[in-house]
């Protein structure tokens, strides 16, 4: 968690908490705070959310009231409930559990000072556990986090793949209800490892052609009669375009010096891909959420500080920038790319991947013609 | 006790004083405004910042610092934090520093008053705020107003024939529209502005304050605005910028009257062009509407009235549906741009 800095440019520990509840369809989430909390988690996540909209007379007298006031509003409507503590009234100390104990809420008590979006995403994951059910059939899909802008891409492209292999979609984190992220089969794919569900065992990975291939390779050894070659064969056939498309960009051009800002996996993914294809020099790879990246040779540190990102990014002028709307406010003549929440800067309608054989099509393709435009002469 | 049972009950939603108070002081170019709260609180305000930003077209993002208040600090007091954060704030070489208190810092008690008092050479400014606990954007946006005034000059300046411009919304999406409507309005009386108090302002601007003849206030509904400045400063006010046709003549009389100057010739060349506004949407005539107030909009505004009349628009309960504007049209051009919106709407 990051502490005393200007401009901070992720997320508070309640949101990450709220996003990862308010995907599972049938749990009413409850933000237990002020309307300014809410306000903000509201425009992050795309997902229903309640509020118990706290006023000052509620801190002094006690939340319980209010509290169930919601919760009886609330009860008809989802199996469960998740209420999600604030800053204030987590000092209050209330026990929201006793408030509530007709209801066997899910409690989860990490206000704001408590840590950053990742904490809160991983308590909340944390407290739903569950167990794998070794009766289930298929393959849960893992890494969905509702404010990744490519969490809905991932989730068609990872469906898709597994479509293909001919393996049923099992368990999906954070988008499914709530039975079945408790009883997860006993095989994980993730497009985002970040966000992966620790209890059902470490998932393999598909963001990356070079992880897509191994990732399905294991798990024909668990699915032998399932049509994972013809994932692999997609696979394949993706890397060659994508190696062909970028031999061409470098008959005519420098390999592009870029800066990569993002939360860990896509840092690593992006930092990767431009390297191995493009011969990339990645002046600086900036994490959200950890210290930086394990890819040597890169330099790279936690981005969180509007102030420090900028002056990284006036000091290394590179020619594309990989990020949120920050970055791209920083420098908005530098070719860019959305790379991570939040992307306020264009629209994006449609459900784009960054995983999958898709994702790394898309990722080049954007890359390709990020740069590419710099150079038209019209 | 608790009076607000109610999800519809409007006080529960009127936001957070943090934002309402970064929405003025992040507008002094050249000060720090420091939130002294857990970090996610600076992020909601900076993410705030950014959207209304870009929508804005304007990509540069004010810096919010952030105290960065945790667990620690929660148990044994935020003080020393904010004076770590003060510190690295001056480091960077402002002409002030607005201290913006959440509603942590107000739960544990931190004295942010004391830690602002001490001498550091350049004003460090408390804007008495405490996130939600007695608070909200619109008392934020108030108090912060009222922190950055102490920034205006007290010595005797030569007045101009101008007016200051004070407490625009910074983050309405026509903020800009909205400031030059009332830039033409003046030109009409041959009256300038003296300052954009606060709009990207640098804090020596603030010392010019009292060369201003003429205060214009963005909305005061409830007049303490009016009234804070006309004992700090004395200077005459009009309490909000003018809204439909007569609202508008109105504002031209008033501060022609008030600045002691003619406003015939203005009056009669802004009704010509109320009347070309009136005659390009005259094909309107006879089109019918209704207002939907989203429940808690007033439909019954004198100006629908006038707006309806003037242009020969029937409101009935039959017509086309029309949202009520959450922020209403500042003056004729403002009308022109509304009755351009409506037109889409409305068919003959």
């Amino acid at each position: 968690m990051y502490e005393r800095c200007m401009s901070p440019v992720w997320p508070c520990a309640m949101v990450g908490a709220a996003s990862c509840l308010a995907g599972i369809s049938d749990i009413g989430v409850i933000i237990h705070g002020s309307a300014g909390c809410y306000s903000y988690a509201e425009m992050a996540i795309p997902d229903p959310l309640n509020c118990t909209y706290l006023v000052e007379d509620e801190i002094v007298f006690g939340t319980e009231d209010r509290l169930r006031e919601i919760a009886g509003a609330l009860s008809g409507m989802y199996n469960r409930l998740a209420v999600i503590n604030t800053c204030v009234p987590s000092i209050m100390g209330e026990d929201l559990e006793r408030f509530l104990e007709d209801y066997d809420p899910i409690i989860i008590d990490i206000p704001g000072f408590s840590g950053d979006f990742d904490d809160g995403y991983r308590r909340a994951l944390g407290v739903i556990g569950g167990d794998t059910d070794s009766g289930r059939e298929g393959v849960n899909i893992h890494g969905l986090c509702s404010i990744d802008p490519f969490a809905g891409g991932n989730l068609q492209e990872a469906s898709r793949l597994l479509h293909l292999a001919g393996i049923d979609t099992a368990a999906v984190y954070c988008r499914d209800t709530l039975d079945s992220v408790k009883s997860p089969s006993k095989y994980s794919i993730s497009v985002n490892p970040d966000y992966n569900a620790e209890h059902t065992g470490r998932p393999c990975s598909i963001l990356g052609i070079d992880e897509i291939i191994e990732t399905f390779e294991y798990i024909h050894d668990f699915f032998p009669d399932s049509g994972t070659d013809k994932v692999i064969s997609e696979a394949e056939e993706a890397d060659e375009k994508i190696i062909k498309a970028c031999d061409k960009f470098l008959r005519k051009n420098d390999p592009p010096l870029v800066a990569v800002f993002s939360t860990g996996a896509y840092t690593e993914f992006a930092a990767k891909s431009l390297k191995k294809y493009l011969d990339a020099r990645i002046v600086f790879a900036g994490v959200r959420n950890s210290e930086g990246i394990s890819i040597p040779d890169i330099p790279s540190g936690r981005a969180v500080d509007l102030r420090v990102i900028k002056e990284i990014i006036s000091k290394e002028t590179p020619d594309l920038i990989l990020g949120s709307s920050f970055e791209n406010a920083i420098s908005p003549k530098t070719p860019f790319i959305g790379m991570t929440f939040p992307q306020r800067s264009r629209i994006v309608l449609h459900n784009k991947p960054v995983a999958g054989t898709e994702g790394s099509l898309v990722f080049i393709g954007d890359v390709l013609n990020s740069l590419d435009q710099r150079n038209k002469k019209y | 006790m608790n009076s607000n049972h109610s999800l519809s009950n409007i006080s529960r939603h009127s936001g957070c004083s943090v934002s309402g108070a970064l929405s003025v002081s992040a507008f002094v170019k050249d000060a720090v405004s420091i939130v002294h709260g857990p970090s996610g609180c600076a992020h909601q305000a900076s993410s705030l910042f950014h959207s209304t930003m870009i929508a804005h077209e304007r990509f540069e993002i004010p810096y919010i610092h952030t105290s960065g208040l945790r667990e620690n600090e929660i148990i044994f007091g935020g003080e020393d934090k904010l004076r770590d954060s003060i510190k690295e704030a001056l480091s960077l070489g402002p002409s002030a520093v607005f201290v913006i208190g959440t509603c942590i810092s107000g739960t544990i008690g931190d004295d942010i008053d004391s830690v602002c008092n001490e001498d550091r050479g350049i004003p460090v400014i408390n804007l008495n705020t405490a996130g939600f606990l007695g608070d909200n954007f619109d008392t934020g946006f108030f108090n912060a107003i009222r922190g950055v005034s102490e920034l205006i000059g007290e010595e005797e300046t030569d007045k101009t024939l101008s007016a200051n411009i004070i407490g625009e919304k910074n983050l309405e999406f026509e903020v800009e529209e909205n400031f030059e409507e009332i830039k033409r309005l003046l030109n009409l009386l041959g009256v300038g502005v003296n300052i954009r108090f606060v709009r990207d302002i640098r804090v020596d601007d603030a010392a010019d304050f009292s060369r201003g003849s003429l205060n214009i206030f963005r909305e005061d509904q409830t007049g303490d605005l009016s009234r804070f400045f006309s004992e700090k400063t004395g200077i005459p006010s009009i309490p909000r910028f003018p809204c439909g046709t007569a609202e508008t003549l109105d504002f031209l009389v008033n501060a022609g009257t008030i600045l002691g100057i003619p406003w015939e010739e203005a009056v009669r060349k802004e009704k010509e062009y109320q009347q070309s506004v009136f005659d390009e949407f005259s094909d309107l005539r006879g089109g019918s509407i209704a207002f939907d107030s989203f429940g808690f909009q007033n439909a019954e505004m004198p100006f629908f009235t006038e707006l309806a009349t003037n242009t020969g628009i029937k409101v009935d309960s039959e017509g086309t549906l029309i949202s009520i504007p959450f922020g209403f049209p500042v003056g004729t051009t403002g009308i022109r741009r509304l009755l351009r919106e409506w037109r889409r709407f409305i068919s003959v």
